[in-house]
């Protein structure tokens, strides 16, 4: 990101638009006309069209020329729903672009002005109807028409689709499952009712609400407090423990266990038939079981 | 094969646009309108009527009508519409006609357009009605009106691209700019792109061209021009001027007649011979489109243009004829004789009358014959009959019973100058003498500022040539001896004058002052421009690039043409490099040079401020410090929002000393 040497140029094409040959036809018809029946002022503005449309076609490929288009990475979205891509256009140029447009296939965006100088984020919505790896093919392009609609400026980014696909989620509740007893356990991480007991290092991971700020600021070092578990309750999402219809459903239950066990805070561990994912808490660890449960099945 | 028709259907089918926004109905519409109403006044009332009833039904059709039944309804509204076209013009080819059919088109296809796809071909469409309209007309009102026209049907495609509804003036500014920068490419290829001289098909006649002088003049026949301000023609005098009583502009003889009219004959005359004594004056016509192939000069002309011929009667036509409009020099020896002797066979045609014509004429005829045989006396006989006898000058004379030129001379005296001219000829051809008629174009209107003289077609006319012996062919406009009294009030007599110079200081002469100014404007257009066909062209290239051909001036004007693109994308590259972001990236490249020289190339995920500490590392702490400084304000201006001047940066990287190569060879040891 910080290099200042400029993406290498891509290249703008230039194309007629379906009115830009109706307007050719036209154009053509009234030059035949003014020729054949000596229309002096119908020459003039024949011409004068002409002309109009050549400079409106340099306009065109003006409008889209030096603009850049990066792709980023895309949230992952859940089977059945749809992954939106940002594009995230940078007008680099100090003159307005105007009603430019992301095409993908079928799908175009609504037209966007771009100030100079600015940046926006433009949505590419993809559907997602299975969970796994996406990788969607086609052009993603950048179209404008601007400013006469004769002429259609295109920049294609060359850059692929793809985002990986977490199961559906299922509109029953994870069944609850059997609370194991809490482990006298070292490495257990901190939980949050309970007294406070003491403190110990940090470690990468301890929530940061436990972070003791006096103890920094006094001695430089990171520390989390500690507390008395209350209920350590350690839950497992066990592949075994879903009864259901068939793989897909059981993933999608799981899956919604883990979303509903990340949102309430609560410590989880996944268990699926060759993997096992030790209990954490945390974004990322809900990630890394959403991630297994989108790859489940699919060779490596 | 197929598959290719079948994908070619696909592709007409398929309009995936939008569906079309209020606000672009409201353009297009705009633009429509404006394209559109200067043909309706050409075209029959309830066009117009069906048309404007088609633009506002549109939201009463959309709101009321489901879709479909909506369609029907206006396909079946459209083809009565066709229909009605049809009988009107009997049939869809021709001017009238294809404009009739292209505004119904318009109209409906308003109504019903539904994407953003149809309005686009709405607005071409809008383009083409206004090319339509030079079919009719190419005034510089008219040009002008077009102009805006396409100014404004320009804007309406710059308000369908548009990403949000723009303003109203916003489009109609860059739609004028786009044009306005299209006039000098277009100019070019105006002057320099071939003309044809010959149509593809058809002829090239225009809105006035029913007007002219025909070549049969019966009752009536010129009384239709006779209160048309349509001009006829211009004319300039290069060297000398004409006095007024000799404006008379000869056009074609009739001699045939058959009781009721005077016709053209065609016969094996020999040669012509022309007038040798007389002043020569030299013209330059401007002639406005007419059907005929006439080349109206003074009378007589002596001195054709190449593509043109004179008859025995004295009749100037061009060889090739497209009924467009044409400038041409002539020159006319005015005297009003030509010394002619006739052959026995051209005395028996100039004398020959019906055998049941004009009784009481030829009994008056042969009362004055009788009386004196000598031919002088009897012309002026018959002048004195017009102007002593209660004749009256009118445009609306009564209609005559019986035997038209008796009914003239005798019951009614009322007529204007076709029934004097051939009354006139009649009397003189009863009398033996040989006598003929002819039409052409009287007077005319001096015009000060652009020193001319235009001739209108209210100004066409009648008169008559005697053949005296020993003397020829000589003019007598029987018109002129009626009385002036006795002109109708509110007619101005057909005479061979020209309007007084008005007196400087005078009020009132403002108004024909503009009209002056006006007119010279107008002649001016239409000489310069309007009559720019390949003659024009030709003698333009003779004079200034004499060793050109048109395919070679052709081929200059594609490439000019192609040298002002080029030379617009080279100055649109150049103005970018003034862009604030390329200063920047060349004062970091200027940065990095002054802090070694000798640098060593960016390792690939390097940022540039990492890149700078590398190159100053092993530098004193001051220089890094100042080189750490500059990047810093180097970030800010990149990425940040900063609104710091640019030049503050440059003033820094100036003051950098630059790295001395001294300390490259300290670093190497």
């Amino acid at each position: 990101m910080g290099s200042p040497s400029s993406t290498p140029a891509l290249r703008v094409r230039l194309l007629p638009s379906p009115a830009g040959w109706i307007f050719l036809a036209i154009l053509a018809a009234l030059l035949l006309c003014s020729l054949n029946y000596g229309l002096s002022v119908g020459f003039l503005l024949s011409f004068m069209l002409m002309a109009m449309a050549m400079n409106a076609g340099l306009r065109t490929w003006l409008n889209l020329r030096g603009l850049r288009a990066t792709l980023m990475p895309a949230a992952s979205p859940h089977a059945g729903g749809i992954a939106s891509f940002p594009v995230r256009l940078e007008n680099p140029a100090r003159r307005l672009r105007h009603a430019v447009r992301l095409r993908y296939g079928a799908w175009s965006s609504l037209p966007e002005d771009l100030p100079p100088a600015a940046v926006l984020t433009m949505l590419v919505p993809v559907p997602a109807p299975k969970r796994g790896v996406l990788r969607s093919g086609g052009r993603l392009r950048l179209v404008s028409r601007y400013p006469l609609g004769l002429f259609e400026a295109r920049l294609r980014l060359p850059a692929e689709l793809s985002v990986l696909v977490y199961p559906r989620v299922s509109v029953q509740p994870f069944p609850p499952t059997a609370q194991q007893p809490a482990h006298a356990d070292a490495n257990q991480r901190p939980s949050d009712d309970g007294d406070y007991t003491g403190l110990r290092d940090y470690r990468p991971g301890d929530p940061i609400r436990h972070l003791s700020w006096k103890a920094l600021a006094r001695q430089g070092k990171a520390m989390t407090k500690q507390f008395t578990d209350a209920a350590a309750e350690q839950r497992w999402l066990d592949w075994a423990q879903c009864h259901a219809v068939d793989d897909e459903e059981r993933l999608s239950l799981l899956c919604r266990g883990v979303l509903d066990l990340q949102s309430a805070g609560d410590r989880y561990g996944l268990k699926l038939p060759g993997l096992a994912i030790e209990p954490g808490s945390g974004v990322t660890h809900a990630e890394r079981c959403l991630r297994a449960l989108a790859l489940h099945g699919s060779p490596a | 094969m197929r598959r290719l028709l079948l994908r070619l259907r696909e592709f007409l089918r398929r309009d995936t646009s939008p569906a079309i926004r209020p606000h672009q109905l409201a353009w297009c519409g705009a633009a429509a309108l404006t394209a559109v109403l200067p043909l309706l006044l050409h075209l029959p009332w309830w066009l117009g009527v069906i048309t404007l009833a088609a633009g506002i039904a549109r939201p009463l059709i959309g709101r009321h009508l489901p879709a479909r039944s909506a369609r029907a309804v206006i396909a079946a509204i459209a083809m009565l519409g066709a229909g009605l076209v049809y009988m009107r013009y009997g049939g869809w080819l021709g001017r009238d006609a294809g404009a009739a059919l292209l505004v119904l088109m318009l109209g409906f296809k308003f109504l019903e357009s539904r994407s953003e796809g149809d309005a686009y071909t709405l607005v071409l469409l809008s383009y083409f009605l206004v090319v339509m309209n030079f079919f009719y007309s190419q005034s510089i009102v008219v040009t002008l009106y077009a102009g805006g026209s396409a100014t404004l049907s320009t804007a309406a495609l710059v308000a369908l691209t548009a990403s949000r509804p723009p303003t109203v003036l916003g489009p109609v500014r860059e739609a004028a700019v786009l044009l306005l920068q299209s006039l000098p490419p277009a100019l070019l290829l105006f002057l320099m792109f071939p003309r044809l001289s010959v149509p593809f098909w058809g002829t090239t006649q225009e809105a006035q061209a029913h007007f002219g002088l025909s070549e049969e003049m019966s009752a009536r026949s010129l009384g239709s021009l006779a209160r048309s301000d349509e001009v006829a023609f211009r004319v300039s005098f290069p060297r000398l001027r004409p006095a007024g009583a000799q404006l008379y502009w000869r056009g074609p003889v009739l001699w045939r007649f058959d009781g009721h009219s005077w016709r053209r004959g065609r016969a094996d005359w020999p040669q012509p011979e022309l007038p040798t004594q007389g002043v020569t004056i030299d013209q330059i016509v401007t002639l406005e489109p007419q059907p005929d192939r006439w080349l109206l000069a003074l009378d007589v002309p002596t001195g054709l243009p190449e593509d043109a011929m004179l008859n025995r009667q004295l009749e100037a036509s061009f060889r090739h004829h497209d009924g467009g409009r044409r400038t041409y020099q002539v020159s006319s020896m005015v005297g009003g004789i030509v010394p002619v002797s006739l052959s026995a066979e051209e005395w028996r045609a100039m004398t020959a009358l019906p055998a049941d014509a004009a009784p009481r004429a030829k009994t008056l005829a042969a009362g004055w014959k009788a009386e004196s045989p000598d031919d002088v006396s009897i012309v002026r006989q018959a002048l004195r009959q017009f102007a002593f006898q209660p004749y009256r000058y009118t445009l609306t004379p009564p209609e005559v019973k019986g035997d038209p030129v008796d009914g003239f001379l005798f019951d009614t005296r009322r007529g204007y100058c076709e029934h004097y001219a051939s009354a006139f000829t009649v009397l003189m051809r009863a009398a033996g003498i040989p006598a003929r008629v002819v039409t052409g174009y009287v007077g005319g209107e001096w015009n000060e500022q652009g020193e001319y003289v235009k001739v209108v077609q209210s100004r066409a006319h009648a008169w008559s040539e005697v053949w005296l012996r020993n003397r020829g062919w000589i003019r007598i406009d029987p018109t002129a001896a009626v009385s002036f009294a006795r002109v109708e009030p509110g007619v101005s007599r057909l005479d061979a004058d020209l309007v007084p110079v008005r007196r400087r200081g005078d009020l009132s002469d403002l108004g024909s002052w503009m009209d002056e100014a006006w007119d010279y404007m107008d002649y001016q257009w239409t000489r310069q421009v309007l009559a720019y066909d390949q003659e024009a062209q030709q003698r333009l290239f003779d004079r200034y690039m004499p060793y050109t051909t048109p395919a070679l001036m052709a081929a200059a004007a594609i490439a000019l043409f192609a040298a002002t693109y080029a030379l617009a994308i080279w100055l649109h590259q150049w103005s970018r490099r003034r862009s604030p972001q390329d200063r920047l990236q060349r004062l970091y490249l200027r940065l990095c040079r002054r802090l070694a020289r000798r640098r060593p190339p960016r390792v690939p995920g390097e940022t540039a401020r990492d890149y700078v500490l590398r190159l100053v590392a092993d530098d004193e702490p001051a220089r890094r410090a100042q080189a750490l400084a500059v990047v810093e304000l180097y970030y800010r201006l990149r990425y940040g929002r900063e609104t710091t001047d640019i030049t503050v940066l440059e003033r820094m990287v100036a003051q950098l000393p630059t790295a001395a190569l001294r300390r490259r060879s300290d670093r190497q040891a």
